[in-house]
């Protein structure tokens, strides 16, 4: 059998991530073509502003903005924070329904098919008009914020995680009742893993819409937030300022992403376990 | 024939004993007739092939016999009781057709997962019980790989070890070795036939392969197809300890002419 072995040898030594320069080499390789588009946009911009001599108050130059954002550094994070907070509450609490329903949906095909239209119309409702009314309803503290981001969010990670429940094979349900494991003991042991990269996916997407939801829920009325920074600088016709915001919550946004790669890569711990994307 | 079989096993219980039994498929397109009419005694701690064309009900004929489905008519009786009632303590070997390892598992734990499911053996003595298996199919040294780092084969023996890690009386094989190479697949059944020669275990297995089936039977079940039922059940009487060249022989080889015209004869 050793002959089996050294087959699959070449397979299971298959070259790791490698480590010391030659990950950096690596990574390098991966970001710099988008390092280096990004800089180039910047300094695109930052000529056009100054040879065509655009006006402050139309377009600022990247520089104007960077420096506008060293300058309100202080309040800038400030209404970030207030902002991210209830955007990872609403994120957390949206995943909580989205899994609840998901269990609800697999455990009966008649809940789900009375309930999927319900998951729909919340999808599909503007939540443009929504927002206003969960803060007629709410008040203009955190609540608000964090339900629309949680409508945001249920959608994607509910789809899918139904559809990872339900990716096992027949086979191995047909193994767990062999070897005699009762039905949690099957969910636990092999649905709980199956469905995990595609609640993951989910969840990737979420993210960010979770984000932009307490955003939308802060322009209808509220007292902190980078949203309404962004409306205050509207009225004010404050483009570099817009410009700041705007900037501040995309890095926060992707900040938060990459939490939850994070979080995906330590709970997908098996080697094929992430989804092609 | 079912009569030789009952005297084979020397007025015992048989260990699987199948009477009468048929099977029907609700299907899109109407009924499907699995099985029609099976009578059929595997003795016990006898090693029995399963073959036939694809489609003639062999997976369905091992899948009644643990209980995975019901007969429509007839009876399934292993070792003097339902195969429901037998589960319940005593629990069916079985290989399927492809390793079925779960993939966030590693080989240690895949071999593992029976007796953490069964509650039967101390989680300290699981996994040294689980690395003698690995051993025992010649998986050392691969216990912390995933499924997914492992060949064809290597996944094949550790769902084998998987099987083999509560000791079951009676094992179940569905053409566990059909994705395999030639190569792999006939250490594969010397490794077969020395893990039933070292403790007493009633083996049936189907394969395609009709010289696998000569090779490793004491006693060969040729099926037909629609409906399926049994054709001819025919003893190998080869003697044991059976070396690989045997399959060389003139013996071997003229037998499996007289078993490839039972099959082919339709
Ligand atoms: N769950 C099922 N529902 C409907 N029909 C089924 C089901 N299982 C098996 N059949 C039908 O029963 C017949 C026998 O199937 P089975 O899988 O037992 O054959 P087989 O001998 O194992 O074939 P193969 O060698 O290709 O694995 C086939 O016609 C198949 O379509
Ligand atoms: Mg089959």
């Amino acid at each position: 059998m050793t002959e089996a072995t050294g087959e699959a040898a070449s397979e299971v030594l298959a070259p790791s991530p490698g480590k010391g320069p030659g990950r950096l080499r690596t990574l390098l390789s991966a970001y710099a073509p988008a390092i280096l588009v990004f800089l180039a946009v910047g300094f695109a911009w930052e000529a056009a502003v100054a040879f065509f001599r655009i006006p402050k108050f139309l377009l600022p130059a990247p520089s104007v903005v960077i420096q506008r954002i060293i300058a309100d550094a202080e309040p800038l994070a400030q209404n970030v924070f207030v902002t991210m907070q209830a955007a990872v509450a609403g994120l957390i609490l949206g995943t909580i329904i989205a899994l609840a329903f998901a269990l609800i949906f697999l455990m009966s095909r008649i809940l789900e098919r009375a309930l999927f239209p319900w998951a729909i119309i919340v999808q599909t409702v503007p939540i443009l008009a929504i927002a206003p009314l969960l803060t007629i309803w709410l008040g203009f503290g955190i609540a608000p914020k964090i339900a629309v981001s949680a409508i945001i969010t249920i959608f994607p990670i509910l789809v899918n995680t139904v559809r990872g429940l339900r990716s096992v094979n027949r086979q191995v349900f047909e193994l767990m009742r062999v070897i005699g494991a009762s039905p949690g003991q099957t969910f636990r042991e092999v649905r709980v893993f199956a469905a995990m990269p595609y609640t993951f996916a989910g969840l990737r997407i979420s993210a960010g819409g979770a984000v932009i939801g307490a955003i939308v829920a802060e322009f209808t009325g509220a007292n902190l937030g980078i949203g309404t920074v962004i409306v205050n600088a509207g009225y004010r016709q404050d483009a570099t300022m817009l410009f700041s915001a705007i900037f501040c919550s995309c890095v926060a946004t992707i900040a938060l992403f990459y939490v939850v790669v994070a979080l995906e890569r330590l709970c997908l711990f098996w080697p094929d376990a992430r989804l092609e994307s | 024939m079912s009569a030789a079989l009952a005297q084979e096993s020397g007025g015992h219980l048989p260990a699987i004993s199948i009477a009468g039994v048929s099977m029907v498929f609700d299907s899109p397109s109407g009924p499907v007739t699995a099985l029609k009419g099976i009578d059929l005694a595997i003795p016990k701690n006898r090693f029995v092939s399963i073959v036939g064309r694809s489609g003639c009900g062999k997976s369905t004929l091992l899948r009644l016999i643990c209980g995975l489905v019901r007969p429509t008519v007839g009876q399934v009786t292993v070792d003097g009781m339902t195969p429901d009632l037998y589960q319940r303590d005593r629990r069916f070997g079985f290989v399927f057709q492809e390793a079925t390892l779960l993939p966030w598992r590693t080989a240690l734990e895949n071999v593992a997962l029976p007796m953490k499911i069964q509650k039967v053996v101390q989680p300290a003595r699981r996994e040294e019980r689980a690395r003698e298996l690995l051993k025992l199919v010649r998986l050392q040294g691969f216990e912390g790989h995933y499924p997914s780092q492992l060949s064809g084969g290597m996944r094949q023996r550790v769902s084998i070890a998987r099987a083999l890690s509560y000791d079951p009386e009676i094992l179940l094989m569905d053409e566990p070795f059909g994705a395999l190479d030639e190569f792999t697949r006939q250490e594969m059944n010397e490794e077969l036939v020395r893990l039933w020669q070292e403790q007493n275990r009633t083996i049936v297995f189907v394969t395609h392969n009709l010289a696998e089936a000569l090779y490793l039977s004491d006693i060969v079940v040729v099926m037909a197809p629609h409906p399926g039922r049994v054709r001819a059940v025919i003893e190998v009487d080869l003697p044991r300890p059976r070396r690989a060249a045997i399959r060389q022989g003139g013996d071997f080889i003229a037998r499996l002419a007289r078993l490839e015209e039972v099959i082919s004869h339709d």
